[in-house]
């Protein structure tokens, strides 16, 4: 269960979130419902006995994909009746199946009257965030065993396809005996059902969504491609968990936070809908069960030394999908990397631009970054030699459309002002980009990260260049680049009274001062000037930006800053891991290992599953995480974090061939261990020691946030 | 009279490489309907190499839709993956093949730009 009471049980991007008892009753507001293909294709799935809403005893998460329901009738809190129970058992498969059990665990026989209320919205999940209207009409039909809603707009249409199985009496003597059929209405369906003495009753409904309305009618409910059992769901996911890194510590709580991680990884793979079988993983549950440049790269690259294969797939979809053309609407040009890819009615009217939408400045440089770093990792030089073409296609983007200003720097400034996206950035609320005094800069702006990442993917290409396209001349030209780069922005971006990075340039050229965590994302791309490096941990571990859980997105004393503001001053746990790498690459590996701890003691108080955000406040102050209102969980990136925060605190490198690791470990670990990590290496373990011993009660009184000096004692082990 | 739709295949097949689909392969049957009857073009994508042929043969990617519509879309009015999703286009079989294959239709056409739009170095 999450702190939310709601229940998620997902495969893929079809999702039921449900409350605890397993209903659905969506308000137009609320993320509940059954989703696929960002449309709710059911908004009130309700079971009553009676007439009465059932109460929950208890709820079981037996996979991501499956969920059981314990129910017992009653009145709000009070049980009527405890000689009956109900179990509600469903799995998302192939749209979702519902097994219904009813027991008696009385003598005497009951006659009941068991109803599930059922309809659909249609909703565009875009319309259940924005608080939109729908513009077309809805019917319903009824069939044999069937209940069909459905939702049309010209050509456009959805349908919810429920099906009812017969119903199976179980008496005490065991034996079998079917029972009348559902009675089936345009907003739901009944059982009447009789329950001999210990009697059991039990039925299955299965519920369809049908994909796409065809212009001639076709309706297709699932690819073919993607049918699968829940036997091989189960499989797939042991041999995902199996193919993983075993993770050893003394530390339990993150044994349980890198089992989550990794379980939470495998549920938010996702196929797009032409990519066959091949995954990568989505952004977030519920708002973004889609693929996304800028958060499968980054989620991508945590998941590098535990899942190489989502790098390689997100690599080719995003490169297969590169943009091609100019098309203001959807903000793309040639060479870029795309934001984010929608199959919702908006989307499909061209009332949204997700077709897919372009309006991110960053993914295109992290696409050169990942490419780089997948190959390092796994020596996959067949992929870098098939992306060549969108590499450089990429390297001409960030050459001369990015650059807004003729200037050498990556700028942004939507060519879709109705409904594009005013920050490109990662931080892409409207006021994420501010002065020290609250102003907004105009546009088009130039944020300072996207300048770290443009360094950077300049000179991983290069590296590529060299080793992999047999291009001298490029990498040389790359290189002279980049240090240029580097040069000018070391000069344009540095406030000399503040001692740290300028958030951005406005479009005029002016710094905006505000001090941000983005600064920190420059330690990770190597645009940081070695000398003024200090300069920058002071900033990010100083009482300003460091709340005691994590790095904060804006400084406190910023005019805009708000701890529970979504972009302006809360902790995102991604944003924390990448800083880590940052601080690592710069050698800070005690600062590095500060704020590993920090949001890993977070996760625990979010039962290993850190959410997009949690709010900004103190850590003496709170003395738990308080989580940011309607942040998404799981989360990609969130979920990629611990694994990324294992690797900083293990120091894990790849180089040349081999798997260099250098641990640091906060105070409360005494060792941790990665078993098996995969590479070019073929298998090879990495361990880490902490010089200082831990005592069990130091652990429960959470003493971890302060490092004492750590000698670390490194192993390795060559696996043949 | 010039026909836009025959213009746009021949165009297509005149340039004939396309490294965009260097790494596509497969066979694409476009049905136009118009006024009751359908016009059949068959292209046919080898490894980024495009040929145009006419006719009904069976393909890997079957795409029914209006010859007005399908102007649209190689005009750049129309968003291809949009009016798939909206159900204004039937494709049969490998849907991967359309999706690449539009990637070479043009984009909406432009809106006037603003003053500080794009100073390529």
């Amino acid at each position: 269960m999450t702190t939310t009471g709601s229940v998620s049980t997902l495969d893929g991007n079809t999702f039921v979130v449900s409350d605890t008892a397993g209903d659905i009753d969506a308000s137009p507001t609320e993320p509940n419902g059954l989703f696929s293909w960002d449309t709710r294709y059911l908004s009130r799935w309700i079971l009553t006995l009676d007439g009465h809403r059932l109460n929950p005893l208890s709820t079981d998460d037996l996979h991501y994909f499956e969920t059981r329901f314990f129910l017992v009738p009653g009145t709000g809190t009070v049980y009527v009746d405890a000689t009956l129970s109900i179990i509600r058992r469903r799995e998302v498969l192939d749209g979702f199946r519902e097994e219904l059990t009813i027991l008696n665990h009385s003598a005497t026989p009951v006659d009941l009257t068991l109803r599930l209320d059922a309809s659909a919205d249609f909703a565009d999940l875009f319309e259940v965030k924005d608080h939109l209207k729908k513009k077309g009409t809805y019917y319903a039909r009824i069939g044999d065993n069937l209940l069909l809603l459905g939702y049309e707009r010209e050509t456009y249409r959805r349908e919810t396809l429920i099906n009812t199985a017969a119903s199976t009496h179980i008496d005490e003597h065991g034996d079998t005996a079917h029972t009348p059929a559902a009675a089936i209405d345009d907003q739901g369906i009944t059982y009447t059902v009789h329950l001999g003495p210990h009697g059991s009753w039990t039925t299955e409904l299965h519920v369809q969504c049908s994909l796409w309305g065809w212009a001639v009618n076709e309706r297709v409910t699932a690819r073919r491609e993607a049918a699968h059992t829940r036997k091989d769901m189960e499989e797939d996911l042991h041999e995902w968990l199996s193919e993983a890194p075993k993770l050893e510590c003394d530390w339990e709580p993150l044994k349980h936070t890198y089992r989550r991680s990794l379980t939470d990884l495998a549920a938010l793979r996702f196929a797009p809908m032409t990519s066959g079988e091949r995954t990568l993983p989505a952004a977030g549950l519920p708002w973004f069960m889609t693929m996304f440049g800028r958060d499968s790269i980054l989620t991508s690259l945590q998941a590098l030394p535990y899942a190489p294969s989502l790098a390689a797939t997100t690599l080719a979809e995003l490169g297969a999908r590169q943009g091609s053309r100019v098309d203001d609407f959807r903000d793309e040009d040639p060479g870029k990397i795309l934001h984010e890819m929608r199959y919702g009615e908006l989307t499909a009217f061209e009332e949204r631009p997700h077709s897919p939408y372009y309006g991110s400045a960053d993914s295109t440089a992290l696409f050169l970054i990942l490419l780089d770093e997948y190959e390092r990792w796994s020596g996959d030089t067949k992929l870098v030699r098939d992306l060549e073409y969108e590499a450089r296609a990429a390297l001409a983007w960030l050459d001369q459309y990015a650059d807004l200003r003729g200037d050498g720097y990556v700028w942004y400034q939507t060519r879709n002002p109705d409904t594009g996206l005013e920050n490109q950035c990662w931080k892409d609320s409207w006021d994420s980009i501010s002065y020290t005094d609250g102003r907004l800069p105009g546009f088009p702006r130039a944020t300072c990260e996207l300048q770290g990442y443009a360094y950077d993917a300049m000179k991983r290409a290069a590296r590529l260049a060299r080793v992999v396209w047999n291009d001298p001349t490029l990498a040389e030209r790359l290189d002279t680049e980049a240090a240029d780069l580097k040069r000018r922005f070391n000069r344009d971006f540095w406030i000399e009274d503040r001692n740290y990075y300028a958030l951005a340039l406005d479009s005029d050229g002016t710094q905006v001062d505000a001090l941000s965590s983005n600064i920190g994302h420059l330690l990770w791309s190597g645009i940081v000037e070695r000398r003024r490096a200090h300069h920058i941990v002071e900033h990010l571990l100083g009482p300003r930006l460091y709340s005691g859980w994590g790095i904060r997105t804006l400084a406190e004393g910023e005019q805009r800053y708000n701890p529970v503001g979504y972009h302006v001053g809360t902790v995102w746990p991604f944003d924390n891991s990448f800083i880590a790498w940052g601080l690592r690459r710069y050698g800070y590996k005690n600062e590095a290992a500060r704020v590993a701890a920090g949001i890993l003691d977070a996760a625990e108080f979010f039962n290993g599953r850190l959410p997009e955000a949690f709010c900004g406040y103190d850590r003496s102050v709170t003395k738990y995480p308080v989580p940011y209102p309607t942040a998404c969980s799981p989360q990609a990136w969130s979920t990629g974090t611990p694994l990324l925060l294992l690797g900083t605190m293990l120091g894990l490198q790849a180089v040349d061939d081999h798997l260099v690791v250098d641990p640091a470990l906060p105070v409360g670990i005494g060792h941790l261990a990665l078993l098996d990590v995969p590479g070019r290496w073929g298998h090879r373990d990495a361990y880490g020691r902490g010089r200082v011993q831990v005592r069990a009660d130091d652990r429960l009184r959470k003493l971890r946030p302060q490092l004492s000096t750590l000698q670390t004692l490194v192993n390795r082990r060559e696996n043949s | 009279m010039s026909d836009a739709t025959a213009d746009y295949f021949h165009s297509l097949a005149e340039h004939g490489r396309y490294p965009l689909l260097r790494a596509t392969t497969g066979t694409i049957r476009f049905d136009l309907a118009d006024n009751g009857h359908a016009e059949h073009w068959r292209v046919a994508i080898k490894h980024g190499h495009i040929d145009v042929s006419r006719g009904g043969e069976p393909a890997d990617c079957v795409v029914h839709v209006a010859k007005s519509l399908f102007d649209g879309m190689i005009t750049g009015r129309v968003n291809t993956m949009a009016a798939v999703l909206r159900g204004q286009i039937n494709v049969e079989g490998e849907l991967h093949l359309i999706v690449m294959l539009q990637r070479l239709f043009p984009g909406r056409p432009t809106t006037p730009a603003p003053a500080t739009r794009r100073h390529p170095r």
